[in-house]
């Protein structure tokens, strides 16, 4: 190519998208439209997927995360029966290499099993935990707080908000616990409320005891073990299982690294379920739009045959004539796709600010399965630019039409 | 052909596939313009005057026959080679939608020039020139909307001008006008025409407009009268 050439090519280029970026202004109240479709049907998928991964992530992180952990090892026969008596021996130096690795982001021990709580005469079967130290003072443990304090000597206990009120027990009040031990013993202690706390999750609210690691082993026997380690990784994410590549890397005898979704396949079932809804009704929405700017193309394409055969006629090349509608239809889109997802970012931060908060039967149902009746949505970045490019895409399908017609249309005037 | 002739039409047959059947728009016309005529096709509706300025301006292939403009066989050019060709060498007046909407007066003069890569200064000096001598100095802003029907055909004459094409082609130029804009229009192509020495083939079956023929080509059914 000449350089007179190229210079033509360039001046062509500029006069592409200066004629492009005119057209949009000259159907204002089209443009508008078109782009306000597009904004609006990001915008709802943006908002409805950011509600529906955000319910999901919490489902998981206050069911697995907090409490049985996206990962756990454990025993092999611990599972599913979460026998004490399968417990693990500690592994101070396993741990310590467990916690340097890139992708834990935490890794805590503890030890758990099923007693029984009575306050005179009342009482109540509870679930008791023995936290470590370092998980204890972990930030989501120190949030989770509802009345008294984290400070505390031997024989604290801190009882999820529900069950502290069915037993009616104040901080400072004592409580005497009592249940199966190790290998069959008999548990028993005297424990004194530090604190209630907030669980995130209505089931676990009713049923949680925490102890320290240590009470936890004095009062079940089980002297110098674990439970189970709880891991949490960086990828946490529902379809992310980094279970195997971490027991590949941290091997421990006699024990195995199981995923959340090994161990609760109902509840990816009830996620992929639930994610097919979505998706269907995301998919009914982008047929309509597509069929929409389809609509808006043809018409488009209508109105400019006239101007694109005396275009043809002048020596425009058809790809320059196409190039100038597709710059046009993309441009639109682009402005329609940032409109959306600044709107869909703002909706979705001040759903973050004050989540939905289900109501009437349904809030009675879903708390009745033990998740709070909250609807708290995702913050990914991802759901925002896939939907944006998922629209944009259509709307460049839909632009095949008027392109069609550019190479369609005959220079030929009648 | 002859050397000095800028246009030769040799045979030019157009025949149009319809579902009535084939329909001979064209019957084997041969013609010679010479370089800086001022000349009309004239004839009755229906009788191929369209047909025949598409063919000259490769704007349609012809079903038999030759078309030389300038020294280049048209109709022997791939669809590439005669969009090139139109570009540089062909000016068009059409009877309407001549303009580009978007654009306003000066940029329509200047389109030509600038798929042809020319530099903004080339244009717009060439483009006000143009338009001044239209008689449309003080309109080079304005867009096509904003013009009335014989100003944006003086626009079109303008740009139809604007690349110093060999051959300038305008289908029925002045139909849409009133008899006075036709007199303006057709000034001042004859202005242009003397001027800058630019060919015309404008078509019409104005009497009017035929009178200003400086040489007459006959249609009638497709075949030229002698
Ligand atoms: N695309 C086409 N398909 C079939 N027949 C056509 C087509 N275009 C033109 N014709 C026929 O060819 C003949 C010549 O048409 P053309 O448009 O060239 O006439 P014209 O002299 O320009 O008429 P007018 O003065 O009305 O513009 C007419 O009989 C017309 O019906
Ligand atoms: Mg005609």
């Amino acid at each position: 190519m000449n350089r007179s050439k190229l210079f033509a090519r360039q001046s062509e280029l500029g006069l592409a998208a200066r004629l492009a970026f005119r057209n949009l202004g000259r159907n204002r109240r089209r443009s508008l439209i078109t782009g306000a479709a597009i904004s609006f049907a990001l915008f709802f998928a943006i908002i409805l997927r950011s509600l529906q991964l955000g319910v999901y992530g919490h489902m998981v992180s206050t069911v697995v995360g907090s409490m049985s952990g996206y990962v756990q090892v454990s025993d092999t026969a611990y599972w599913p029966s979460q026998n004490l008596d399968y417990s693990l021996y500690e592994d101070q130096q396993w741990l310590e290499r467990l916690r340097q690795d890139p992708e834990v982001a935490s890794a805590y021990p503890r030890i758990q099993g099923f007693g029984l709580l009575s306050v005179g005469d009342r009482s109540g079967v509870a679930q008791w935990i023995g936290l470590s130290p370092e998980e204890a003072q972990s930030s989501l443990w120190q949030t989770r707080l509802a009345s008294g304090s984290w400070e505390s000597g031997p024989g604290s206990v801190w009882l999820g908000k529900r069950l502290a009120e069915q037993l009616q027990v104040e901080p400072g009040d004592s409580l005497v616990a009592m249940g199966q031990g190790f290998q069959g013993s008999v548990a028993g202690a005297s424990w004194v409320l530090a604190g209630t706390l907030h669980m995130g999750n209505p089931e676990l609210e009713k049923r949680s005891a925490i102890i320290e690691l240590k009470d936890a082993q004095d009062f079940s026997g089980a002297y110098g073990m674990w439970s189970y380690v709880q891991i949490t990784p960086q990828r946490r994410e529902i379809n992310q299982d980094p279970s195997a590549e971490l027991g590949a890397r941290h091997p421990l005898d006699g024990a195995h690294f199981l995923s959340w979704q090994t161990r609760m396949p109902e509840l990816i079932q009830t996620i992929q379920a639930d994610t097919t809804g979505g998706r269907v009704i995301l998919f009914i929405l982008y047929v309509v739009i597509g069929f929409g700017l389809l609509g808006t193309m043809i018409m488009l394409a209508n109105e400019r045959r006239r101007e694109f055969a005396m275009q043809l006629a002048m020596g425009m090349r058809r790809g320059l004539l196409a190039g100038t509608v597709f710059i046009e239809i993309l441009l639109l889109s682009l402005a329609g796709a940032a409109t959306g997802i600044l709107a869909g970012r703002i909706a979705v931060l001040i759903l973050e600010r004050y989540p939905l908060r289900l109501w009437g039967d349904v809030a009675a149902a879903i708390e009745q399965q033990g998740w709070e009746a909250i609807l708290p949505p995702s913050l990914d970045w991802s759901i925002s630019f896939t939907h944006a490019g998922i629209i944009v895409l259509i709307a460049l399908i839909a632009s095949a039409w008027p392109l069609r017609t550019v190479f369609k249309t005959s220079p030929v005037h009648r | 052909m002859t050397n000095q002739a800028l246009l030769s039409v040799q045979n030019v047959v157009k025949t149009y596939e319809s579902t009535a059947g084939p329909v001979q728009a064209v019957c084997g016309v041969s013609l010679e313009l010479q370089r800086g005529a001022f000349a009309a096709l004239v004839g009755p509706s229906g009788c191929g005057k369209t047909t025949l300025l598409n063919a000259i301006g490769g704007l349609d292939s012809v079903t038999s026959g030759r078309i030389w403009i300038d020294g280049t066989e048209i109709t022997g050019l791939s669809d590439r080679k005669v969009i090139e060709f139109r570009l540089h060498r062909i000016g068009f007046v059409f009877q309407a939608f001549n303009l580009v909407p978007v654009l306003n007066a000066w940029e329509n003069v200047a389109f030509v020039m600038e798929l042809q890569g020319l530099g903004i200064k080339a244009r717009r000096d060439r483009a006000y020139e143009l338009l001044s001598a239209v008689g449309l100095s003080g309109k080079e802003i304005q867009r096509p909307a904003q013009l009335s029907g014989g100003q944006q055909q003086r626009v079109a004459v303008a740009r139809a001008l604007a690349s110093r094409p060999s051959l300038v082609l305008a289908d029925e130029p002045t139909a849409n006008l009133d008899s006075k804009s036709t007199d303006k229009l057709l000034d001042i192509m004859h202005e242009l025409n003397q001027k800058e020495g630019t060919t015309f083939l404008f078509s019409t079956h104005d009497p009017r407009v035929i009178n200003r023929a400086e040489v007459l080509f006959q249609l009638e059914d497709g075949r030229l009268q002698a």
